[in-house]
């Protein structure tokens, strides 16, 4: 579809002119006899291309191209002057109000087309390059969102959505570093749900899961924001405490051991416990010293008798 | 009288002898507009007729419309007078072509 031009002119001559030219070449036209009524027009159809006579009386060429440049609605329809005027200064004042291009008066016929179909041409591809942006604009923000959950996925444990393992040591890494540089505490609480094994055992699996979402949940709920929980192995927690020291991070551990000792679940008979060492980082820690420390304090959690807090 | 020849496209027959016409029509009101001393008047029809002229076909109107516009600029009256005449002239003078 050839397209639909506004032609604006004060000369009922010039647009009838200008009509026959260009209804010939299978455009659909509109026409207005001066500057208002060709702002309305181009407001209420919206033409692909707008031809504008300059010497009109009350709103001349210039002000009208700059009132459609101005709003919105019609700031991305091509304007070509059409003048008498045929000064160089002329024709750059024209452009510079926004025209695309400028034809002097009398008009060649065929120069017209031609220039209109250029513009029509540009106007199409633009419109083209506008939405196959948008469309790009669109698809990038969907990887962005594919890319995020692929990163979530990566880095969290599924059934509890706490931090994975692998995440875990990643972040371990640059809390040692900051608490190295800024010579602020940090700690480690590492948690292993007593007799879980046992529980699998007597309830089954989908109760052992549950057990182990709620502890999840339970981690959270007294994790602050610059708190990391994670699930280190089958029913093993491991959370960094960044800015506590050890006596801080033991009355933390005491909070979650009360916690899961007053939990209670439908097809669990008995209490579940769980057992927690804590360690405190020393500048000269690695990570597998670090978290060496609080594993050896778990373990001697467990040795005494389970359901308790030892430091490392 | 010599006649001259003009081509036009065909598509615009119907329109010429209207414009035609009207050329005529611009020439009387030229000369009230003289008498008025309106020269401002005389200048727009002159830049009309500059514009519309060749466009149509008529290049000679578009040399006589750009006369007309001059001399009413500077009120030269005499040439206004003579774009007239010259106007008169090719209009009695002109036989259109259409192709």
């Amino acid at each position: 579809m050839p397209g639909k031009i506004l032609i604006v002119d004060d000369s009922v001559e010039n647009r009838q002119l200008l009509f026959r030219t260009l209804e010939k070449a299978g455009y659909e036209i509109l026409e207005a006899a001066d500057g208002k009524e060709g702002l309305t027009q181009a407001v209420k159809n919206l033409p692909d291309l707008i031809l504008l006579d300059i010497v009109m009386p009350e709103l001349d060429g210039y002000q009208v191209c700059e009132a459609l440049k101005k709003d919105l609605r019609t700031a991305g329809i091509p304007v070509i002057f059409l003048s008498a005027e045929t000064e160089t200064k002329d024709k750059i004042r024209g452009l510079e109000s926004g025209g695309v291009d400028y034809i002097t008066k009398p008009i060649d016929r065929g120069e017209v087309l031609a220039r209109v179909q250029t513009q029509l041409n540009i106007r199409r591809l633009t419109k083209e390059l506008i939405q196959a942006n948008i469309e790009l604009l669109k698809k990038n923000a969907e990887l962005e969102e594919a890319n995020a959950a692929i990163t979530q996925l990566m880095h969290t444990d599924p059934l509890t959505g706490l931090a994975n393992r692998r995440y875990f040591l990643e972040i371990l890494d640059n809390l040692m570093s900051l608490a190295r540089r800024h010579h602020a505490p940090l700690s480690l609480v590492m948690a292993d749900l007593d007799h879980f094994k046992a529980i699998n055992d007597a309830c089954g699996h989908a109760w052992g899961d549950q057990v182990l979402k709620d502890f999840g949940v339970l981690l959270k709920k007294y994790s602050r924001k610059e708190d990391v929980a994670a699930r280190f192995g089958g029913e093993e927690f491991i959370v960094a405490l960044p800015l506590t020291d050890l006596p801080g991070a033991r009355i933390w551990a005491e909070k979650i051991r009360l916690g899961l000792e007053g939990m209670v679940w439908d097809q669990i008979k008995s209490k579940v416990t769980g057992s927690f060492g804590i360690s405190q980082f020393h500048p000269e820690d690695t990570p597998e010293s670090f978290i060496e420390r609080a594993d050896k304090a778990l373990y001697q959690a467990k040795a005494a008798g389970r359901n308790r807090v030892m430091n490392g | 009288m010599e006649k001259i020849v003009v081509q036009v496209d065909a598509d615009l027959e119907d329109l010429i002898p209207g414009y035609l016409q009207n050329r005529l029509k611009d020439a009387e009101a030229i000369l009230q507009a003289l008498e008025n001393q309106d020269f401002e008047t005389i200048r727009v029809l002159g830049h009309t007729m500059k514009g519309t002229g060749g466009g149509y076909g008529f290049d000679a109107i578009t040399e006589i419309g750009r006369a007309l516009e001059e001399a009413a600029k500077s009120r030269n009256t005499t040439a206004i007078h003579q774009g007239v005449a010259d106007l008169l002239d090719y209009l009695r003078a002109v036989e259109v072509v259409f192709q």
